[in-house]
């Protein structure tokens, strides 16, 4: 499985992958309804994509994009630049014009051209005018990811400057096997092309979790060719290459490109802001994560919430998870022990801290996180036969009810297909109403490689309900039936973060989905 | 670099001298589901009675039903694609020997492969940490599909 679940760029780890039965054939694409335009994506946005390479040849090779785009408002992408990495063949780095459109609900299409005339069909969803998610459709590839606006202004190398907190993740070819592997940390570029210092821990199947491990001094420099229009640059540290965009001075985004091509992974980095905690007595509060990745099994994906106040022990612990097929939840009572965290000192400022719980039955569960502000941060999943990792929120605004939920949202669900083993991306928009039942309609772009309809599922209706239980702080369901021709019916757990966004987990056996739906706004 | 080939073909002295047979002790009792206990490996020697290369309940992969002298074994193997693109069949009334290692207890009894052996063919399915060999086709140097966009 692959990537990080970060909500920031709504970019997700996971997804949803093939379904629990079949159905919804007679469910329709609702009419797009709200106010997105043309105009509403109009400026530089850089964007970043990955997932597997569908082909024969090279099937199941890791694949990510990231590079930047400039939308006129009028329907036309003026010009382009991406890098892209194919661990089944090449790196490549290439410039591109296209088209775009939008519907009044958000979503829109971007078809991207090199010299050659090659092409890139790209569906969109619109969270705002400043941010939203990607999904390839053209069956090339299995991809998915975000885009955000870009500060123009910012692409300076005095920009980067201060302690970014980064989540990258995806394959490692560097030993005997092929594994997926995570790093999370944080690295402190100093505005004047030096990467001063930084910290980070990685997992992978055959080395295991190491860490914390020192960053040694590495550099950046903002590409001569591609800085000053796109943001682009260079960068050195922990071992690796990596090629960036910058956002803006308080979000980047990489890819690696190491020239032995032997690990590929891409993810964002976050500045560190307001009050890090450097104390395991100033990290309180209730916190929901997302994590995906992979088990001894197969593909895993788990989503949980716990409350801290500044003790040590954790407590009202909720915790869903597919593990290949096999579903399981948690709930605080007697039979969870040994439930603590800790905020690293030795390495204090960093955000980084550590926490477990064992559950009677469940095992043990361990995780790793780094903070970017005091409710906000990335977490790596630790456990005994675990690679996986994701994001950590503060959990704000219970009790949570549908009337304050009710509201138009964008979400990417991605995994895994437990049969298969083949990568699934989706993206969609829905609308929640108050309603107890059918509270949800929207519609979903995506691909499913090696399915019986082939690679590419567009315009595919949804119809679906979400149940909020008690207070909403813990683990609600929803159901939502995608119509013909993926004709699913998915079933999920979701935890609501705010008012504004929901982790979800998929609970069916065939696949292991998982994904982060935000409150479209325009 | 090329990618390493996921299939190691494994000398038969190795197999041959690897731990004993049979039932292993249950791994460590915080394990979480599914998780693979390196230090408490075994070796199964035994008759398939059964391959399933997709099967409809979980744990998902390729899973075998061995008969051993100790009993009948629920085997799981990983992605079915290994197997294939390596070459390695699988069907009733083979003789396999397989290292691995079994599931927590409090888990569904099962057996999780890390090398199987048909005869003298040999397949790492797993890592030495009992993660399933992620399958990935040779790598194709002279690919030449488009990747949107990419010269």
């Amino acid at each position: 499985m692959k990537r990080l679940l970060w909500l920031p760029t709504l970019a997700f780890c996971l997804a949803l992958a093939a379904c629990s039965g079949g159905g919804g054939s007679t469910v329709t694409v609702p009419p797009p309804t709200g106010g997105f335009t043309l105009a509403s994506l109009k400026g530089t946005y850089a964007f970043s994509m990955s997932g597997m390479d569908t082909s024969t040849a090279n099937l199941g090779a890791y694949f990510a994009r990231t590079g930047s785009f400039v939308a006129d408002g009028a329907g036309n992408i003026s010009s382009a630049v991406e890098d892209v990495v194919d661990l089944g063949s090449t790196v490549n780095q290439d410039t591109l014009t296209g088209k775009y459109n939008v519907l009044a609900d958000g979503r829109g299409t971007i078809v991207l051209t090199d010299p050659s005339s090659n092409t890139l069909d790209l569906t969109m969803d619109l969270q705002s005018s400043s941010q939203g998610l990607l999904v390839e459709t053209d069956g090339k590839f299995a991809s998915s990811g975000s885009f955000n606006l870009q500060n123009t202004a910012d692409f300076l190398e005095t920009s980067v400057s201060g302690n970014y907190v980064f989540d990258f993740s995806g394959v490692s070819t560097a030993s005997t096997n092929v594994t997926n592997i995570s790093l999370i940390g944080y690295i402190a570029p100093n505005g004047s092309d030096v990467i001063s210092t930084g910290v980070f821990d990685t997992n992978d199947a055959n080395n295991g979790h190491i860490g914390p491990s020192t960053i040694s001094p590495g550099s950046y420099q903002l590409d001569p060719t591609y800085g000053a229009t796109y943001g682009r640059g260079i960068a050195s540290f922990g071992g690796a290459t990596f090629a960036f965009y910058i956002v803006d001075s308080t979000h980047i985004k990489f890819i690696e490109e190491d020239p032995d091509e032997l690990v590929g992974s891409s993810g964002d980095a976050l500045l560190q802001s307001g009050s890090i905690p450097t104390t395991t007595a100033a990290f309180t509060g209730s916190f929901a994560y997302l994590t995906g990745g992979a088990s001894s099994v197969g593909a895993e994906a788990s989503v949980a919430r716990f409350s801290v106040t500044g003790t040590g022990t954790i407590g009202t612990i909720s915790y869903d998870e597919n593990n290949d097929g096999t579903v399981s939840h948690i709930s605080q009572g007697t039979n969870i022990s040994n439930a603590i965290y800790a905020i690293d000192t030795t390495n204090a400022g960093s955000g980084r801290g550590t926490m477990t719980f064992t559950d009677s039955t469940g095992g043990t569960f361990s995780y790793v996180f780094y903070l970017y502000s005091p409710t906000s941060g990335v977490i790596q999943d630790l456990s005994t036969n675990i690679i996986a990792d994701g994001t950590l929120l503060g959990q704000s605004g219970s009790p949570f009810t549908l009337s304050g939920l009710a509201a138009n949202y964008v979400y990417n669900w991605n995994g895994v297909n437990n049969s298969s083993f083949n990568e699934e991306d989706f993206i969609a928009q829905f609308t929640l109403g108050t309603g107890t039942t059918s509270n949800l309609t929207g519609v979903l772009d995506g691909t499913v490689i090696g399915s019986s309809s082939g690679n590419s599922y567009p315009d595919i209706g949804t119809q679906g309900t979400l149940t909020i239980a008690s207070d909403g702080t813990l683990n609600n369901t929803l159901q939502i039936v995608a119509g013909s021709p993926l004709s699913a019916t998915y079933n999920s757990v979701v935890y609501i973060v705010n008012a504004n966004t929901m982790l979800i987990l998929d609970t069916d056996k065939s696949s292991v989905l998982a994904g982060i739906a935000t409150r479209q706004s325009n | 670099m090329p990618i390493r080939k996921t299939m190691l073909w494994i000398a038969v002295a190795v197999l041959f001298s690897a731990a004993a047979l049979a039932q292993e002790k249950s791994p460590q009792p915080s394990a979480r589901f599914g998780a693979y206990d390196m230090n408490h490996e075994g070796t199964l020697v035994g008759t398939v009675i059964d391959f399933q290369p997709s099967p409809t309940t979980p744990p998902m992969g390729a899973r075998l039903t061995l008969q051993t002298t100790a009993g009948v074994v629920d085997v799981h193997l990983g992605d079915a694609r290994l197997l294939t693109a390596s070459h390695f069949t699988i069907q009733a009334g083979d003789t396999l020997r397989i290292i691995g290692a079994y599931t927590p207890a409090g888990s569904p009894s099962l057996f999780l492969a890390r090398i199987v052996q048909k005869g003298t063919q040999a397949l790492t399915v797993r890592t030495q940490r009992g993660f399933p060999v992620r399958y990935i086709a040779a790598k194709d140097s002279a690919d030449t599909k488009s990747k949107g966009g990419v010269l």
